[in-house]
């Protein structure tokens, strides 16, 4: 029974993580209409970022943000303007395609340099470190995560609600071309959607580059992840995609509980049920 | 003294030709109306004053400066706003952020949620709703709240009463003179002909893209204005 109990606290506690890897394309698309199919080859190219500057610097794992943050939000920034603000406002397909391609590039620019071993940052005795309530067990690293998590998505709904950019964020939303006329620059305003979800995703790359091992090739894995608490959440709630990212990280950790070989299987399985009852999502239309 | 002015301009809709020649001119001060059937090139014209369509940039000229083709938030620097034809509000905004979105060109002057407020007190116990949640009186009560936020010289106006109920026309009309009074100069699109005449000082009328009657509010006679609505 406290194995149960445990194994859903694992899975609430790295839900968190899963939600902010969602956050980053949520707020993409609620901006931009733009899928981002490189966003989760854009977290591990942050991972490995993460992982650069702590064995070149010698530096503790957590410090690496100092690094790992301004250049992911440069990252965005410059994507969007120089790429993919020439896609916005077309179809569906260019930005999907030129997303993909970016998605290759890093993928293989990657592997170049960094071979296709497994990598993982160190953070440390917090790693192991735990707290014990009675018989059950709750690492200090995934309470670290959960606890990030949460305040960056509240930092997020901030943004949005309270400030002036996420004011003008969700006005370019609803009517990029009213916003222009009111006098926003619009391919700015992109930009910088992308610089803040590039941030989002580079702190979370760092989290989860501690978490479990990655090679240049875990970024579509990454991305899978994120769609599914996308659209478990529904689009456009922030709040909405914790939620998304809690119940598929609970699934996971549940199925992992009946049999080690069923974790992804049942996060899969909880993204069709809930595709199925709630198409929209679980917080869409409240 | 002219504040804005076309020059035999063009306009087009991807192949599609829209304006032919049109020439107009705004003095400071004043109140324009433009006039015509559906699809008669009204909305055109104000999209290209506004940077929504590219024109040629000697076409367009605003304080003896060539602005044709300018991005729609460039020409809202200058001090030329637009209230959208059907309001366009942005809806998942509350009606104080809609106000707020209009300052975003930084033009300063005496414009605020304050005083827009003062002229649309109705707007006062709204601030927090929705800007979806409004009738469309209120919508466009926020719509012209938020074009002055910008503290323009210029306001274009689409489609004043498309839409909205007698009554609330009447009030908003008669905001205009209070909004002129204070410095701002107006080019309204309007359908009901009788209406435009009232309150503008120089009207135009508009058919198939070119200008075809022009003059003096009240010097123009109403059958001749309508039978070039009409194009008789």
């Amino acid at each position: 029974m406290s194995e149960l109990v445990n194994t859903i606290i694992q899975g609430i506690l790295i839900g968190g993580l899963y939600a902010l890897f969602a956050a980053g394309l949520s707020l993409v698309f609620g901006v931009m209409r733009v899928v981002n199919l490189a966003h989760g080859d854009l977290i591990v190219t942050g991972s490995f970022l993460a992982f650069t500057a702590t064995s070149i610097l010698g530096i503790h794992a957590a410090l690496s943000v100092v690094f790992v943050l301004p250049f992911m939000a440069l990252l965005g920034y410059s994507i969007q303007r120089a790429i993919l603000n020439r896609t916005v406002g077309t179809n569906v397909l260019p930005p999907l395609l030129v997303t993909f391609g970016i998605a290759i590039i890093l993928q293989n620019g990657l592997l170049q340099i960094f071979t296709a071993d497994d990598r993982k940052l160190d953070f440390g005795n917090i790693e192991i470190a735990s707290m014990q309530i009675g018989n059950i067990s709750i690492g200090w690293y995934s309470i670290l995560v959960f606890v990030c998590a949460i305040a960056i998505i509240a930092g997020l709904q901030f943004i949005s609600y309270k400030t002036r950019i996420g004011r003008v964020l969700r006005a370019t939303a609803d009517d990029p071309e009213v916003a222009q006329v009111m006098g926003v620059n619009t391919r700015h305003t992109f930009s910088v959607a992308m610089a803040i979800a590039m941030v989002v995703c580079g702190i979370s790359a760092v989290l989860f580059a501690a978490w479990t091992s990655f090679t240049p090739l875990s970024g579509p894995s990454r991305l899978l992840i994120a769609f599914e608490v996308v659209v478990i959440g529904g689009l456009g709630s922030i709040w909405g995609t914790l939620i998304g990212g809690l119940t598929l990280g609970v699934a996971q950790a549940f199925g992992g509980y009946l049999n080690p070989a069923w974790q992804m299987l049942a996060g899969h399985i909880a993204f069709i049920i809930i595709l199925v009852l709630r198409p929209a999502g679980i917080f869409k239309g409240q | 003294m002219t504040l804005l002015q076309t020059h035999n301009l063009d306009a087009y809709y991807l192949d599609f030709q829209a304006l032919y020649g049109v020439s107009i001119s705004l003095d400071a001060g004043q109140i324009v109306a433009i006039i015509g059937p559906n699809g008669a090139g009204k909305t055109t014209l104000l999209r290209s004053l506004a940077g929504w369509v590219p024109v040629e940039r000697e076409c367009v000229t605003f304080d003896d400066e060539s602005i044709g083709g300018f991005a729609a938030e460039k020409v809202v620097a200058l001090g030329i706003a637009s209230v959208p034809e059907g309001r366009r509000l942005f809806h998942s905004l509350s009606v104080e952020e809609n106000l707020l979105m209009g300052q975003e060109s930084n033009r300063s002057g005496d414009w605020s949620t304050d005083t827009v407020f003062d002229l649309f007190p109705v707007l006062q116990g709204l601030r927090k709703r929705r800007g979806s949640d409004l009738s469309g009186g209120e919508q466009q009560m926020v719509a012209i709240g938020r074009a002055l936020m910008a503290n323009p010289k210029v306001l274009l106006f689409d489609e004043l009463s498309l839409g909205l109920a007698p009554t609330i026309v009447g009030d908003i009309c008669r905001t205009l003179p209070v909004l002129r009074d204070k410095g701002v100069s107006m080019i309204v699109v309007e359908q009901d002909v009788r209406r435009a005449l009232d309150l503008s000082d120089y009207v135009y009328c508009i058919l198939e893209g070119k200008i075809n009657l022009e003059g003096e509010s009240n010097e123009l006679a109403f059958d001749d204005v309508a039978n070039a609505f009409f194009g008789v």
